[in-house]
């Protein structure tokens, strides 16, 4: 459907995408997930034409769209800031695109408070101005007026980064359910990888105008191609050559000497001391602080002169800890991930 | 090929308000200025120094220069100790009566320039209402008491403290309340917090306010010329006696010059003041200032007598000119009241009287004119400009189009007409001095500048997002500019044209040098009448458009900075009212320079 195909672009001296290849499937939700200043933002407004590639191909459809116009490519946006036009209603912000299409009265009429309806905008919140709206309210107008025209793409630069952290996770499933509804192949922009882990069907991590790894959700967090996708998402400890030699001497171990090593704090496990090992490195400890966060506690366990972060999540059977408790610290050898000191994955 | 041209020139309106621009400023901004040069630095088909050894030679024309330079110096003083305790008396202090104290200051606001002028003289001059009664009251003061140097001092002290009413009140205003009583809570006196808390926090606006009080003094034109006297000419009176001969037009342009480099000079300082940035709160979360009461009982009672006798003084001038606007020709010539004096006649021949009311049409249109057509102007220019901010075509239009802001203004003005006293091909081979549109033509140079910052800042802050989101959804650039850009900027373009016609209405520093004989607008009128040969009707006359002016102006002030447009806007529209959010322009001191 949509495919970057070895695109470069410049902003002066400055690289911001070298060379970017890439390819959407039709109906996807995709996302477009690094740090700020990645190259995200500059690849989405490449495709809906506000920058110039230096060098490469746009197609979409196998259609070249390099040198179309930004209205020609049949693409819907959602902007960070929503873009709404302050001097209009939400009526007349949503009715824009069809006016300048020139749209018989009736039909725009009947399109706008459709897709109202679908967006779950009241009829009294069309007449109202844009800044009489609340965040979400906003937000919801935005993509109304972005899917009115019934684009085949939809790109959403950061459309939540806004909004307070309870609408946006209700946003979240609004906005997954609406682009199931309207079948839309859309590219989403964020930072956030809680988001993209939950609204993706794929997911493509940038670092420097790169791409480090494409692949579904589960695929990005539990196989990352490369260290910086390990470290980007999720939170990791990085094990000592001392633990990583010790994983290795246990049987049936995959894990290799001489690679960087790292483990997910969640896959780290916490007991009282001298319970059995189950096959796992066990470290001994002292819980120096507790933090409970309802579903989850979060213990600083103090290692030597370390200390280490175990989160554990909320069971009614297993006993909590409190601070100066001795305890033992669980590495499985499967949940290492290993990679080579530069380059990609060395094997987990 | 085509991809190599730039952005800009690939669309067609940019190109063609791009050659508007171009010839509009050859003609009009570059070509006078280079014609001045011309008049100073060429004689006789090669370089010369003539001009400067003239003007070496010219007692008249030296000892302006000297004038020049103690007016704005002695200004620089005057105006920031008047300035400073206007602002601390009606903003700091927990005066009695400060509103009213504050809305006497404010006259200043609404009455400058030669309407001010004409009323000190009314006051003042040789035969005001003070002037009779101290020449009764002590037979030994001379009529002419009030002339010469501390006589233009005193007018333009008063005159200039608006720049502080704006400014510095706006800057004392983002005083954090919370650093007053930190300081009183370390035990701080009352004196010790206003001299090192307060004063420092604003000494970026009073040295900004002081550069433009001297460039002010410096330049001015009205005031030296009524009440300067002989021995107290300045720099641009000199340049109007120079101009009006022809054999001395040199000296004019390099009496200009001298002037520029001068500006130049002070508005460099005010660039630098203002990279230097302002510290006013460095909370997330600031406490209004609220007024400090006067501890010590005698400090108290003297900063009353101070701000009272004040008071007097600002509210005199325009309290008497409103009061006999509304008396006979003998109340008027004699300076005295009776209750059969009163009259609505002076109005009804200002406002119905085709010959009276002439230059008051003159004015209004000139002023009307010229306001729509430099707004109608740079919403194009600008528009291409911030539309294309990283072009080279871009950072060229912008300085062209702050010549007059750095040049001072009787300078464009002589430049204008010591070119266009000639056929030039730049206009079609025409004359321009002496015609109509010349005087059109500067009031446009003129609003040049201050237009273009605060349009540019009104289309910097629309969110760029906005625009692509119009493109995306299909819209050109003209109809984004129709329907999105021009809506959004409009409310500040509709100020700016409000601001730009009222300081038109009552110009006398241009009109001076440009005026049509038949086509003399109110400011020559007024300067006129304050000859000392007029009759008590002329008087009558400039009252009640003093009147008016102030009437207008007040008007144009509260629309823009009270509030007054919002609340109109509410009261015919509620719902459009809502959807708009703070309009008011932002007070900048250098878009005053």
């Amino acid at each position: 459907m949509i495919t970057f195909e070895n695109v470069t672009v410049r902003f002066g001296d400055f690289t911001a995408l070298p060379d970017l290849s890439l390819h959407v499937e039709e109906g996807e939700f995709f996302t477009l997930l690094g740090p700020s200043g990645c190259g995200k933002s500059t690849a989405l407004r490449t495709l809906a034409g506000f920058n110039d590639p230096a060098s490469g191909r746009l197609l979409v459809d196998g259609r070249d769209v390099t040198a179309l116009p930004s209205d020609r490519r049949g693409i819907g946006m959602v902007f960070q800031n929503y873009a709404l036009f302050p001097s209009m209603s939400v009526r007349e912000n949503i009715a824009f695109g069809l006016k300048v299409a020139k749209r018989p009265k009736d039909e725009v009429h009947e399109r706008v408070h459709e897709i109202a309806e679908q967006v779950a905008l009241t009829p009294a919140q069309l007449d109202k101005g844009v800044a009489e709206l609340s965040g979400g309210q906003q937000q919801r107008v935005a993509i109304a007026r972005a899917l009115v025209l019934r684009p085949r793409i939809l790109l959403l630069d950061e459309p939540l980064s806004n909004l307070d952290a309870k609408l946006r996770n209700q946003l979240r499933v609004q906005l997954k359910e609406l682009q199931q509804q309207f079948g839309i192949t859309s590219i989403y922009v964020t930072h956030d990888q809680d988001e993209a882990m939950s609204m993706s069907d794929r997911i493509a991590v940038l670092d420097h105008g790169r791409i480090e790894q494409v692949g579904t959700p589960r695929e990005v967090y539990e196989r990352s191609a490369t260290e910086f996708v390990c470290t980007f998402i999720g939170s990791v400890h990085r094990l000592g050559e001392q633990a990583v030699s010790r994983l290795s001497q246990l049987p049936g171990s995959p894990v290799a000497e001489g690679l960087r090593s790292y483990v997910r704090v969640e896959r780290l496990t916490l007991r009282e001391r001298h319970r059995p090992n189950d096959g796992r490195l066990v470290v001994d400890g002292v819980v120096d602080r507790a933090d409970y966060h309802g579903y989850f506690t979060q213990y600083a366990v103090r290692l030597g002169d370390r200390s280490v972060s175990v989160r554990v999540p909320w069971s009614a059977t297993e006993s909590a800890f409190a601070a100066g408790d001795e305890v033992a610290i669980g590495v499985a050898p499967e949940d290492v991930l290993q990679y080579e000191r530069s380059g990609p994955e060395a094997g987990a | 090929m085509i991809r190599r041209l730039p952005a800009w020139a690939r669309s067609p309106m940019a190109v063609i308000t791009l050659a508007v621009t171009a010839w509009f400023s050859l003609a009009f901004l570059v070509l006078p200025n280079l014609q001045l040069l011309a008049e100073v630095f060429l004689a006789d088909g090669g370089l010369s120094t003539r001009a400067w050894g003239r003007l070496l030679g010219s007692e008249r024309a030296m000892s302006s220069l000297r004038n020049s330079v103690l007016l704005a110096l002695t200004l620089s003083v005057t105006v920031n100790v008047v300035g400073v305790f206007v602002v601390l008396a009606t903003r700091y202090f927990a005066l009695r009566g400060r509103r009213i104290l504050w809305l006497g200051y404010a006259t200043s606001l609404i009455y400058g320039g030669i309407v001010m002028v004409a009323g000190y003289d009314f006051v003042y001059g040789s035969s005001g209402i003070l002037t009779r009664l101290l020449t009764t009251v002590l037979p030994f003061v001379p009529e002419d008491w009030f002339v010469g140097y501390p006589a233009v001092v005193f007018v333009m002290t008063f005159a200039s403290t608006g720049n502080h009413l704006l400014f510095l009140n706006a800057s004392m205003a983002r005083i954090d309340q919370q650093t007053v009583e930190s300081a009183r809570q370390m035990g701080a006196s009352q004196w010790t917090v206003l001299r090192r808390v307060v004063l420092p926090t604003l000494l970026p606006t009073i040295f900004a306010v002081t550069v433009l009080t001297f460039l002010g003094g410096l330049g001015a034109l009205a005031v030296p010329e009524v009440l300067g006297g002989r021995d107290f000419q300045t720099i641009a009176p000199m340049m109007l006696t120079f101009a009006n001969t022809p054999s001395s037009r040199d000296l004019a342009a390099a009496l200009a010059i001298i002037l520029a480099l001068f500006t130049i000079a002070m508005l460099l300082i005010l660039n630098r003041l203002e990279r230097g940035g302002t510290y006013f709160s460095v909370a997330k979360v600031s406490t209004q200032l609220t007024p400090q009461k006067i501890g010590n009982p005698v400090a108290n009672a003297v900063m009353h007598v101070i701000a009272y006798a004040l008071l007097v003084v600002y509210v005199l001038p325009p309290a008497l000119i409103v009061l006999f606007s509304f008396t006979d020709a003998r109340s008027i010539s004699t300076g005295t009241l009776r209750a059969d004096s009163f009259t609505l006649e002076n109005y009804a021949t200002a406002l119905l009287e085709p010959t009276a009311r002439w230059p008051f049409v003159v004015s209004i249109s000139y002023s009307a004119v010229a306001a729509l057509v430099v707004i109608l102007g740079l919403l194009f220019v600008v528009r291409l400009v911030t539309r294309f901010p990283r072009s080279r075509m871009s950072t060229i239009v912008e300085y062209v189009l702050h010549i007059p802001w750095v040049m001072p203004g009787t300078m464009m003005v002589l430049g204008l007409l010591l070119l266009f006293s000639t056929p030039q091909g730049v206009v079609g081979g025409r004359v321009l001095s002496g015609t109509v549109g010349i005087l059109a033509v500067a009031y446009v140079v003129g609003k040049i500048p201050f237009t273009f910052r605060l349009l540019k800042a009104a289309f910097l802050g629309i969110n760029r997002n906005v625009e692509e989101a119009a493109s995306l959804l299909g819209a050109s650039q003209l109809y984004t500019f129709r329907r999105v850009i021009l809506p959004l900027v409009l409310p500040t373009a509709a100020a700016i044209t409000a601001l730009n016609f009222n300081s038109m209405l009552d110009d006398y520093d241009t009109a001076v040098f440009l005026a049509h004989p038949f086509y003399q607008p109110l400011g020559i009128f007024i300067r006129n009448a304050t000859s000392g040969e007029t009759n008590a009707d002329a008087s009558a006359l400039v009252f009640v458009y003093s009147v008016i002016l102030m009437v207008i102006a007040t008007i144009t002030l509260w629309l823009i900075y009270g509030g007054g447009a919002a609340r109109i806007l509410r009261l015919l529209s509620p719902r459009r009212a809502r959807r708009r959010s703070g309009d008011a322009l932002p007070l900048d001191p250098a878009d005053q320079a």
